[in-house]
């Protein structure tokens, strides 16, 4: 079977690190889970017929975006110029409003930060993209319909009347 | 049905199925909202004993001799019985072709990891080539790169193949970039002699 031959849809939920990124997505009997780096990615496939519940567990997590980290010293080099006729308060206003996202991204994380596992006949799979309940919420909205087609019983083929 | 916290293994109770509101775990206090599937209230099924016991007119497993084959491997044609049988898809294949299958990469629902030569490639088209001077490494690197994997499969959910174009064109530009300096260094050096 080649790639070409399994249509995926992206599953709510993302992180892309600099360097690590993962990833859900949805394909017609499996949820592929991706996970690794620019350069190499690590696959975990959860049926769909084989999961049993999918549990979210609220914790604590401050998420710290680090490509806007990285934004802040670039930002900074401008400062010296800040009051000059050219630039005028622009260096200051991206400044702030870079560590205003940072901040809101940290808080967020603190107040809404969760794990999502799927839950099969033998044990717990880590959905390592989920970070927040509102993802969370998401993800349970795309693939609940998806998964209770799957897992609803075959109707019964109609017994044949007797002639 | 049995599901246990993700934090502390415990086996959780009746009431996370009722209803999707969190509640904390008896051992941890962790906060769970427990969604339950249809497959979380089905009783598992169990391989019948008369599929694994083979009577004396009945085909064995190619691999177990007392047990009765109830499936042939869609590859090599195997009689298998059911636990030897493997479903990937619609196939039901034996050990041994399941391995092949994964070792060879002829299908993509057993690949469990992929590496992104594009992606390489066009990093080191691109990383290089903003200090300038590391790019007269770095562009014929993205090239060979580029070239030699051109036919390996890039990532399983991503289509395009832009980077590897992208790489092959940037490194191309970057070469010929180096190329049309030294040949200027080496004309201005003559035209000054």
């Amino acid at each position: 079977v080649s790639a070409e031959a399994i249509r995926y849809q992206r599953l709510p939920g993302r992180r892309a690190g600099v360097i690590r990124k993962c990833a859900a997505w949805l394909a017609e009997d499996h949820i592929l889970l991706v996970e690794g780096t620019r350069f190499h990615e690590a696959y975990r496939r959860v049926y769909l017929s084989d999961i049993q519940a999918m549990i979210v567990r609220r914790r604590i997590r401050v998420i710290l975006s680090v490509p806007l980290i990285l934004i802040l010293p670039i930002e900074g080099l401008f400062i010296p110029y800040m009051v000059g006729p050219t630039w005028g308060w622009l260096p200051i206003t991206a400044l702030a409003a870079t560590l205003l996202l940072i901040i809101v991204g940290a808080l967020r994380g603190y107040f809404t930060g969760c794990d999502l596992d799927l839950a099969t006949a033998v044990g717990n799979v880590r959905v390592p993209s989920i970070t927040h309940t509102s993802a969370a919420t998401k993800f349970a909205a795309m693939i609940t319909p998806v998964i209770t087609a799957v897992q609803a019983p075959a109707p019964e083929t109609p017994a044949a009347t007797p002639q | 049905m049995a599901l246990n916290c993700p934090q502390c293994g415990f086996e959780l109770r009746e009431a996370f199925f009722e209803s999707p509101e969190y509640k904390p775990c008896l051992i941890c206090g962790s906060e769970l909202s427990v969604l339950p599937f249809p497959a979380c209230f089905a009783t598992p099924t169990r391989i019948a004993e008369s599929d694994l016991h083979r009577a004396e007119e009945e085909n064995s497993c190619f691999h177990h001799e007392s047990k009765k084959a109830v499936h042939a491997c869609t590859q090599c044609g195997k009689f298998l019985c059911a636990l030897c049988a493997a479903e990937v898809g619609s196939d039901i294949l034996c050990p041994a072709c399941l391995v092949g299958r994964e070792q060879k990469r002829t299908d993509v629902r057993l690949e469990r990891e992929r590496t992104l030569y594009d992606s390489i490639a066009l990093t080191l088209a691109i990383a290089p080539a903003l200090t300038i001077s590391l790019s007269i490494f770095g562009a014929p690197a993205a090239v060979y790169v580029a070239l030699r994997y051109w036919r390996r499969p890039t990532s399983i959910v991503r289509r395009s193949r832009w980077r590897q174009y992208a790489a092959l064109l940037l490194g191309i530009a970057e070469i010929l970039g180096w190329a049309a300096l030294f040949i200027t260094l080496v004309y201005v050096r003559r035209t000054v002699r």
